[in-house]
């Protein structure tokens, strides 16, 4: 039985070691996760929406209460001209989402609790967003570092902190989505570890937390998903809307 | 930025405990995941792009499409049921005004026939009292007369019976006439 809480985060080359060039593709635990998170979502969309009834069965309702889901929330956050990403924020939802499920599940590995996937997905998110904002305004994307109605005094404060603010996007993206999962499944690990060690006569107590833990886990898992999809989502629409 | 100074903390700690420490600051693991995370990312978006998105949008299009023709059908069927109910009722008012001008001119035809033949029958009989009327003033002078020449007759006679004398016509006549008037026995 592991002890160590971190070595569930391990990553592990599974058969032999690919390098192309200098970089090292090995393929890992964490790339069998993703190649599952990947297959699921495959299978599951094309399995459910194989129909295409008027009237949805349980799996076509479900990928419809997805796809409506997200579909909505980039809406309401980033307006009609926003359509034309969608299929890149359900890509996104949907993989966030099942890796961060599919972790859930005991002896698994969590894609999203290495900084790495994270911090990859949001920088490309925080570069796509900036190259959308230059193509639609230009120049005049600066602009939203200036907020409107700042007394002239305090704006060059201002205009450091909005670009600092805005620097700062990618890596407050990847942190709270990679730090809520790896202290998610720490703490899963710590408190099954004192259901071991104390076993049959004092492990219930950690055991009842463990158990409402994983509940939380599973809540967060979605609610993470979801932070993730809809701030790129507002960043989308800074770039897209450029008023403040 | 609190994000930041975390990241930072945590790099630290990694540096500081090496290998012993956070297995996601391990920059050996960092390349096959990013390589496969864009491998698996890009063929997921590329299912989601040609397949998913397509087969939902056209799924929830064919359904809301469907959902407002029947809306339409349903909205045009009961403007249909109005006009029809709306006719229904006109037509239901004109009957009844029809009706009420027939009963109205029935009732002034009847009252105007009755009036005539009341006014008729009313003349028929006022005809009838004058002329039952005009018999009766004639019999009561004939009877009058014929009194007044019974009573001549009579008294003629008396007389003769007991006086012997016998008094013209004409006398009596005129004694009777004298009497009558006299004695106002309405006779006249």
């Amino acid at each position: 039985m592991a002890t160590n809480p971190m070595e569930q985060f391990e990553v592990k080359t599974i058969g032999p070691k690919i390098i192309l060039g200098n970089i090292d593709i090995s393929f890992t635990n964490s790339a069998l996760f993703m190649v599952i998170v990947v297959t699921l979502i495959t299978i599951f969309f094309t399995v459910s929406t194989q129909k295409k009834s008027l009237i949805p069965g349980k799996l076509q309702l479900l990928a419809e209460m997805i796809y409506e889901f997200v579909a909505k929330m980039i809406s309401d956050t980033a307006g009609q001209d926003a359509r034309p990403y969608f299929p890149f924020i359900l890509t996104l939802f949907l993989f966030v989402l099942f890796s961060n499920m599919i972790g859930m599940i005991p002896y698994t590995f969590t894609v999203t609790s290495h900084i790495v996937v994270t911090f990859a997905l949001a920088i490309v998110i925080f570069f796509g967003v900036t190259i959308i904002g230059f193509l639609k305004h230009g120049i005049k994307y600066l602009e939203l570092f200036v907020p409107s109605g700042v007394p002239k005094l305090l704006l060059p404060l201002i205009i450091v902190i909005e670009v600092i603010s805005y620097l700062s996007r990618p890596i407050s993206l990847s942190v709270r989505l990679f730090a809520n999962m790896m202290a998610g499944h720490t703490m899963l690990k710590v408190f099954g570890g004192f259901v071991v060690s104390l076993g049959l006569v004092g492990g219930w107590l950690p055991l009842g937390f463990s158990v409402a833990l994983t509940g939380l886990e599973i809540l967060v898992a979605f609610l993470q998903a979801y932070v993730f999809a809809i701030l790129t989502c507002i960043y989308l629409n800074d770039a897209l809307h450029l008023h403040h | 930025m609190k994000y930041l100074i975390i990241l930072l903390m945590s790099v630290s700690a990694a540096n500081a405990a090496e290998k012993a420490g956070m297995p996601q600051l391990d920059a050996a693991g960092w390349g096959p995941q990013i390589f496969w995370l864009f491998l698996t990312f890009t063929i997921l978006y590329i299912v989601v792009w040609k397949i998913v998105v397509p087969r939902l949008s056209d799924s929830i299009e064919q359904r809301n499409d469907y959902i407002s023709d029947n809306l339409e059908d349903a909205k045009k069927i009961a403007n249909d049921a109005e006009n029809l109910n709306k006719s229904y009722e006109t037509t239901l008012a004109n009957t009844r005004n029809e009706a009420a001008k027939i009963i109205i001119n029935n009732k002034k035809n009847l009252n105007e026939k009755l009036l005539k033949e009341k006014n008729q029958l009313e003349a028929k009989l006022q005809k009838k009292i004058e002329d039952i009327e005009k018999e009766i003033s004639k019999m009561k002078n004939n009877s009058i007369n014929d009194i007044k020449n019974i009573a001549g007759v009579l008294s003629g006679n008396i007389i003769y019976d007991v006086t012997g004398e016998k008094i013209s016509d004409d006398k009596i006549k005129k004694i009777i006439d004298k009497l009558i008037t006299n004695q106002n026995l309405g006779l006249k």
